[in-house]
This record gives C-alpha cells, sequence and structure tokens, in this order.
C-alpha cells in the first residue's frame, strides 16, 4: 500500500460523462502526484493548438502524493492546464482543506474536459459523481457560493463537503482570475478561474470519506511528531515587527549568508507572510512604484506596513490542512476607513506589497478592503495589483486620459481610484474591462508597454530579481512564467539541499555581485531549487515546508515511509527534473515558444536604478537563463528540452503508460 | 460502551488532519484557544453524530487525541 | 569526533567550516564550543535565538553528530 490513490476521475463536461481510471504504479514512480501527475496526463490529452478557454483544454484538480498520509505541511492542491494568459503550461497551487477532500473521493486528482451548456457543479461523495444545476449560484461571488452551497448541501452529506469555486472574475473569463476555497484561500494563478468560467462549471464539491492509506504509517507519524515538537516550542517575543525595516535597510547592503531555514517557521507563525512587507520595502526584495521606484519613494512605508499592526487585529489564525504553522489568520476590520466587510482573511505579502508600496498606497486599511473583494471575485491580487500600477504609471505620464478611465484621477497613491478600479476590474465595467484580463491585454489595447510588467503573459510577484537575480531565472526560465514560488538565492540559501543532492551546490557567503554571474554554479543552483520545488509539488507540499530545510521537513524520509520506497534524494531530485522537463515539453507541444519570453527591461534594471539598494544592478538573465537550460539538459538556445535528455529521464515510457 | 475522543491539547498543533479524518464531520476547528501565546483553532465536537470510529485518534500524528469510553446520561 | 551543521550570522569566523558548512568538534562537545570556535558571544547567540535542529538551545548543551546550529534569518513570504 503507498499513500496513492491510484485513481483519477474524468469528466466530460460536454457530455456529462465522468469515468474512474486506475493509473499505473509506474507513474506515480515517475512523477508522484500532484503536480507530476498533472503534467503526464495534460500533455497527452490536450491537443497541440487547443482553444485555453474551449472544450479542448482540461482543468486539472490534483493533490499531493504524500496528502493524508500523517505528514506535515502536505495539503497543497494543485489547479493544472492550459493558460489563458501565457498560451502554455498553467498551474496555481492553493493550501485550505481542498486537497484531502479530493483524495477521500478515492482519486489522485480529477480532470474536467468539455464544456457545459449551462452553469453547472459537479458533486462527488465517493460514491456518486454528479454533474448538477449551478443556476442558484452563478453570478455569487465564491464566499457566497461557497456559504451557499453548504447551506444546501452540509444538512444531506454525511461528511461536510469541501468547496472549491469561482468568483464573478472567473464567471466573466478574466484572464488573472482564480479558485477559491475556504472562503479566502484562492489558486490565483495563470488565469485557472477563466478557464473554469469558460467550462461554465461554477465549482467541484466533495464529501468523501475514503481513508488515505500510507506504506508506514507509524514511521510517517513519528516525523511528524518530531518536528509539531519543534514548532510547538517555536516562539518569538512580541511586538519585534517594529526592528523589519531597519533590518531590511541592513539586508539590502549584506552580502548573502546561507541561513537556517528552520526559524523562518518563527515568521510564520507569528506574523504569517506579512511580516515580509516591511522588510521588502526597505531591502529591495518588494517592488515599488510599478517596479521603478526605491525606498526613497515611500519613506516610513514601512511603518505603515509593520506587521504588528495586523497583529492587533487578528482575531485567531488558522491552518490549512496537515500544517502545525498556521500562517493564516482571519482579521477584525469592521468600522475600518474604506471597509464595507465585518472580516477578512489576513491578506498575504504578495497583496499587500501589490497595492501598498508597488502603488505608494499609505491606506492599510484600504487593502483589507481589496483584499476581501479580490477574494471573494477569486481574482488573483499579483496580477490585478500589477496591472493597476501600469494604469497608474500610465495616467500619471498622460499615456492614459481621464476619458479613457471613465474620469478617475489614477495618481500615485490615489486610494480612493484605486479602489474604484478594483470594483471595475472585477465587475469588468468600462475602463475596469480592458484591465480584468492582466497587464499584457491591456497594455497591448492602451498602449505604455514598456511600463506592463508581465514576464511571458503572466504578471511577476511582489519579489525582485534585481534583488535576487535566482528570481529572475524562475520568472523567465520556468514553464509559468512570472511566477515567484520556484525558486530564489536567499530560499535556496536556507534549504540546505547540498545535504540530500549529491550535484546541488552548497550554498556560501556571497556578495550580491556574483549572484548576477553565468556561472555553471549558478545554473546548478537554479536547477536544484527547481527540481526540488517540482518534487516538493508532487508531493504536495508547502513552498514553507520547503523553506524550513531538509533537515526540519524531511521530504525524502517521508516519501520513502509514506510509500515504501528507500530511495535517496538524487533520485527524488531526478524525480523534480522529470516533472520539469515534462511541463517545458507541454509548452513546446502547445506552440509557447520559451526563448521568446523575457524580463522586461525594467525588471533586468536596464537601465539601473539610481538610488537605493538596487542602484546600479543591471541582470544578466538572458545569460543565466541559457545556462539554467544548459544545466537542464535543453537547449540553450531555444530551451526545449534535447532528445537525449528526454530519454534519459524515462519520458517517452512514461508517456507509453495509459490510464485504464 | 460508547467511545469519543478526549483531546490533550498541550500536544495539539491545530494541523486539522483529525477534523478531516472524521467521516461524519462530527469534529471542526472551531474551539478558540491559545497555543502558547498564538491564539489558534483547536478540534472540537461540533455537531451531535459522532460514531466513536477513532479515525480521529488515528490519524492525529501529535498522539494528541484518545478515545475513551463513556456513558449517556439516563434521561 | 562528530560533524555539525553550522550557520553563522554575519562576522563570525567561518574558516572551520567545510563547503556545505559542516564541521567536525570533538564527542561531547557542547554549544559553547562551537560558539568559541566561530567567535560569536554567548549574548550575541541568545539575541540571535539560536536553536539547535530547530529548538532553543542553551551554550551547555551537548552536541549529537548531525546537529544544525542556526540563528534567526528574515527569509520572505509570498
Amino acid at each position: 500500500m503507498t499513500s496513492f490513490a491510484g485513481k483519477i476521475l474524468c469528466i466530460d463536461l460536454t457530455t456529462g460523462v465522468s469515468e474512474t481510471r486506475s493509473v499505473p504504479e509506474a507513474v506515480y514512480e515517475a512523477v508522484l502526484a500532484g503536480k507530476g501527475l498533472a503534467a503526464w496526463y495534460l500533455y497527452a490529452h490536450i491537443p497541440a493548438g487547443a482553444d485555453p478557454l474551449g472544450p479542448e483544454n482540461i482543468l486539472c484538480f490534483a493533490a499531493g502524493a504524500l496528502c493524508g498520509s500523517g505528514s506535515f505541511l502536505t495539503g497543497r492542491w494543485t489547479v493544472a492546464c492550459k493558460s489563458p494568459l501565457t498560451g502554455g503550461w498553467g498551474d496555481a497551487n492553493c493550501g485550505g482543506l481542498f486537497a484531502p477532500a479530493i483524495k477521500q473521493c478515492g482519486y489522485d486528482a480529477i480532470f474536467v474536459s468539455g464544456v457545459s451548456e449551462k452553469p453547472v457543479y459537479l458533486f462527488c461523495d465517493g460514491r456518486k459523481v454528479e454533474v448538477r444545476d449551478a443556476a442558484p449560484y452563478w453570478g455569487l461571488d465564491a464566499t457566497e457560493a461557497e456559504n451557499a452551497l453548504h447551506r444546501d448541501l452540509d444538512p444531506v452529506c454525511r461528511k461536510k463537503p469541501c468547496v472549491a469555486c469561482i468568483g464573478q472574475a472567473g464567471e466573466k473569463l478574466s484572464l488573472i482570475s482564480g479558485i477559491c476555497n475556504e472562503g479566502g484561500r484562492i489558486a490565483a494563478r495563470s488565469g485557472v478561474g477563466a478557464v473554469m468560467g469558460s467550462k461554465r462549471l461554477k465549482a467541484v464539491v466533495l464529501a468523501g470519506t475514503k481513508p488515505m492509506g500510507c506504506a508506514d504509517p507509524e514511521a510517517v507519524k513519528a516525523l511528524s511528531r518530531e518536528l509539531g515538537r519543534k514548532l510547538l516550542k517555536m516562539t518569538m517575543p512580541s511586538g519585534l515587527g517594529v526592528f523589519l525595516g531597519v533590518g531590511g535597510r541592513m539586508m539590502g547592503h549584506l552580502p548573502y549568508l546561507p541561513l537556517d531555514g528552520s526559524l523562518t517557521s518563527l515568521m510564520f507563525k507569528e506574523w504569517g507572510t506579512q511580516g515580509n512587507t516591511s522588510l521588502a520595502i526597505t531591502s529591495g526584495d518588494g517592488p515599488i512604484k510599478n517596479w521603478g521606484g526605491t525606498p526613497r519613494d515611500v519613506r516610513l512605508m514601512d511603518m505603515v506596513y509593520n506587521p504588528e499592526h495586523i497583529n492587533r487585529i487578528e482575531m485567531a489564525k488558522y491552518h490549512c490542512y496537515s500544517c502545525p504553522l498556521g500562517c493564516g489568520g482571519k482579521l477584525n476590520i469592521r468600522g475600518r476607513q474604506h471597509v464595507t466587510f465585518d472580516d477578512t482573511h489576513k491578506p498575504e505579502y504578495e497583496t499587500i506589497q501589490a497595492f501598498g508600496a508597488l502603488v505608494l498606497n499609505k491606506s492599510r486599511d484600504s487593502i483589507y478592503e481589496i483584499n476581501e473583494l479580490l477574494n471573494r471575485a477569486g481574482m488573483d491580487t499579483i496580477s490585478a495589483g500589477n496591472t493597476v500600477a501600469w494604469a497608474v504609471e500610465c495616467y500619471e505620464k498622460g499615456i492614459l486620459t481621464r476619458e479613457q478611465t471613465d474620469g478617475l484621477e489614477l495618481t500615485w497613491g490615489n486610494t480612493e481610484a484605486i479602489l474604484t478600479l478594483v470594483h471595475k476590474m472585477i465587475d469588468r465595467e468600462g475602463f475596469g474591462d480592458a484591465l480584468a484580463d492582466g497587464v499584457k491585454q491591456a497594455s497591448e489595447k492602451f498602449g505604455g508597454t514598456e511600463y506592463a510588467m508581465h514576464v511571458g503573459g503572466q504578471e511577476p510577484g511582489m519579489h525582485d530579481a534585481r534583488n535576487d537575480p535566482q528570481l529572475g531565472v524562475h520568472y523567465v526560465a520556468e514553464p509559468a512564467p512570472g511566477k515567484h514560488t520556484v525558486g530564489m538565492g536567499i530560499q535556496y540559501g536556507a534549504m540546505s539541499l547540498c545535504d540530500i543532492c549529491s550535484w546541488a551546490p552548497p550554498a556560501k557567503l556571497h556578495s550580491k555581485k556574483d549572484d548576477i554571474e553565468d556561472t555553471e554554479t549558478m545554473a546548478l543552483v537554479s536547477k536544484a531549487n527547481a527540481c526540488y520545488t517540482m518534487l516538493t509539488d508532487g508531493a504536495g507540499g508547502c513552498y514553507y515546508g520547503q523553506m524550513m530545510g531538509v533537515h526540519m521537513w524531511k521530504l525524502v524520509d517521508y516519501l520513502n515511509a509514506a510509500e515504501g520506497w528507500s530511495y535517496d534524494g538524487d533520485h527524488y531530485m531526478e524525480v523534480g527534473e522529470r516533472i520539469q522537463t515534462l511541463r517545458q515539453l507541454f509548452n513546446v507541444k502547445q506552440g509557447y515558444d520559451p526563448a521568446a519570453v523575457a524580463l522586461p527591461r525594467r525588471m533586468a534594471g536596464d537601465p539601473p536604478l539610481s538610488d537605493g539598494p538596487l542602484k546600479g544592478i543591471t541582470l544578466r538573465n538572458r545569460e543565466q537563463v541559457s545556462a539554467h537550460w544548459k544545466a537542464f539538459g535543453w537547449d540553450e538556445r531555444t530551451g526545449v528540452p534535447l532528445p537525449e535528455t528526454v530519454a534519459r529521464l524515462g519520458i517517452p515510457e512514461l508517456l507509453s503508460l495509459e490510464g485504464s | 460502551m460508547k467511545k469519543r475522543p478526549k483531546f490533550d491539547y498541550l500536544y495539539c498543533v491545530s494541523c486539522g488532519i483529525c477534523a478531516q479524518a472524521c467521516p461524519v464531520s462530527a469534529l471542526g476547528m472551531a474551539k478558540e484557544g491559545k497555543a502558547g501565546k498564538y491564539r489558534n483553532l483547536f478540534p472540537e465536537p461540533v455537531k451531535e453524530g459522532c460514531i466513536g470510529c477513532g479515525l480521529c485518534a488515528k490519524a492525529c500524528p501529535m498522539g494528541a487525541i484518545e478515545m475513551e469510553d463513556y456513558e449517556d446520561d439516563p434521561r | 569526533m562528530i560533524r555539525v551543521k553550522v550557520f553563522p550570522p554575519y562576522g563570525c569566523d567561518r574558516s572551520a567550516l567545510d563547503e556545505r558548512s559542516w564541521m567536525e568538534v570533538e564527542e561531547g562537545s557542547t554549544v559553547w564550543d562551537v560558539l568559541k570556535i566561530i567567535r560569536l558571544s554567548p549574548l550575541k547567540a541568545k539575541l540571535l535565538l539560536m536553536s539547535v535542529n530547530g529548538e532553543r538551545a542553551s551554550p551547555s548543551q551537548k552536541l549529537k553528530d548531525g546537529d544544525v546550529i542556526g540563528f534567526i534569518a528574515p527569509v520572505s513570504g509570498g
């Protein structure tokens, strides 16, 4: 017995037919579950040239290999499809409670193809699979829809159903919309919400109770107990948030240090990801003023975003499934300025930065409102923030006129105008309609393309590649471009991958200048980071488990115990490499051109900033991306996996295995 | 003799594995409390209907749940 | 001899560490012995929330083979 369910559910919404297929064990050995299983299936079954918003696109909801095995930090689910935003591989990752719900229906993943004539939702309780009328729920925001589905279905289900659904943004096919769960968690990137909306699929509702297996439950639980004990004891003195801005200023000038990742958990327990904000504003990590500004433009803003402000209004923390950290929280925001809701999920760092320093907005309260609006609408805050920042810069520079912006004075830090614009984007009303599909489309329509920050069509996360050049490599080279969650130099330095992987370079104390070079060592660092992330995604692991480092979150040991294997780290890193290559092959098949993807000049530091921690930095991104591809055994110029690499990874054999 | 879960919250990390394991969703992460200095949510019965199957206790990696015998109050 | 991994903060002496940040120390060595080798005062170590294998440690704690000694590090969120 392993922790894989061994089965997938395939549904065609055009015909309404659903079937269960078995997956050969060899597939799981090759690519685990989660993102790996998705890549295996979607490569074979999405035809070349498929319209991402048409019936041939397949939307996948996948739990990870370790979900339900008793391991900690393995409750993430992946949504995967062909992305309408980039034209290539698309995926989004989310926590919440949906991953085990998939497994408890007896599946590792659900694949939805076709298009329904009318709005529907999918219901499964592990015994029956039904496509049901969603008319009562269509038009509701994601939280309202989830609540309504619970109101209607909880009384008639033995197990409380778990809901993944789209909001108005997905229904209206916003290319920057995502899929929501638990009233505030969202699989936001790649436009996955639009794919779900194009299928007229409002929600997937799962209420299964099948047991989730594991080869050696006692061994897995022992690993978890060890980790849980440590995390229980981990606390920081309160109130330290006020020092983060200063800390950031120092970090901006210091060389890079290998770090003990285990202590990153302290920050997530104390503040959640929002703890990064004031640090990012001063250190150079956080983009400012549409990526063109410096800390001088946001003086004292690190005090506005001191994480203690948010801690003071936090009612309680909450945890994703199987996580002992609990970086999530619910905030009491009733009565605050600009706020129409009583509460909201604690905004992530990405949201705060995207609608804070990125647009010079000093109103914390407005960000709570924007957070709740976008969570309910099911729209990606990273993409929305980058798009709004573009609009503001263009308005300030006269590229956009007041007529074009429906009379909105889109000036830097104009909270009212930004809030109104967010409403318009959610409703696709007036000027907002053009922005609801992201910054690439908006700038192609209105101009100002040099101020449109996107990589291959997807807006980048709130981490500056000029501060951490590894980010720049992943933004461009990653098959789903623009993602900040694949790897970073500072994260690499915290994970100690060299202790589980023979070819992963050890992290060293070094000056930031060294990170810009396209050496073979840097290429192996970015390769190792990407492979480990793919492995984590195949296992269903959380980024913050990764970040703790291999000595705390023992992924290799977990996998061996849960599956009854006895492989070493190198073997598992090859699993990650295989997943990554398969995703790139998907891109090649779909006509996505990796060589055409590039960092916007501003993000590459061309020309460099003239003050602040990023002063004078210009990246050698093209060179680093080529070196990264070479390290993967892909063509250095085109990014296409070379035939010998595809053969070495056993991909032809893998693809010849069919589900039955 | 019926069985129901007994929680030792000192060892609970609020991971929610128990609540998800419950086949009748009798457990929810609803109890407000403190884990050291952090306000957190802990598992507790959220409705009638616990069937005493013990899946929660079995699933808990921290060993924070035991099944105890109990009798209904005669009414 | 036992091997321990150390992530010294800025300003420490790293010369005893190998490429992968491991160093060899005598069996029965304590955290204090490592602090002496990397030239970090116990006060600074305490302020930086020094931990062994992710748990707060006192300088008198005896080390085992494979222990990891670290200090608070601001690594970011998403």
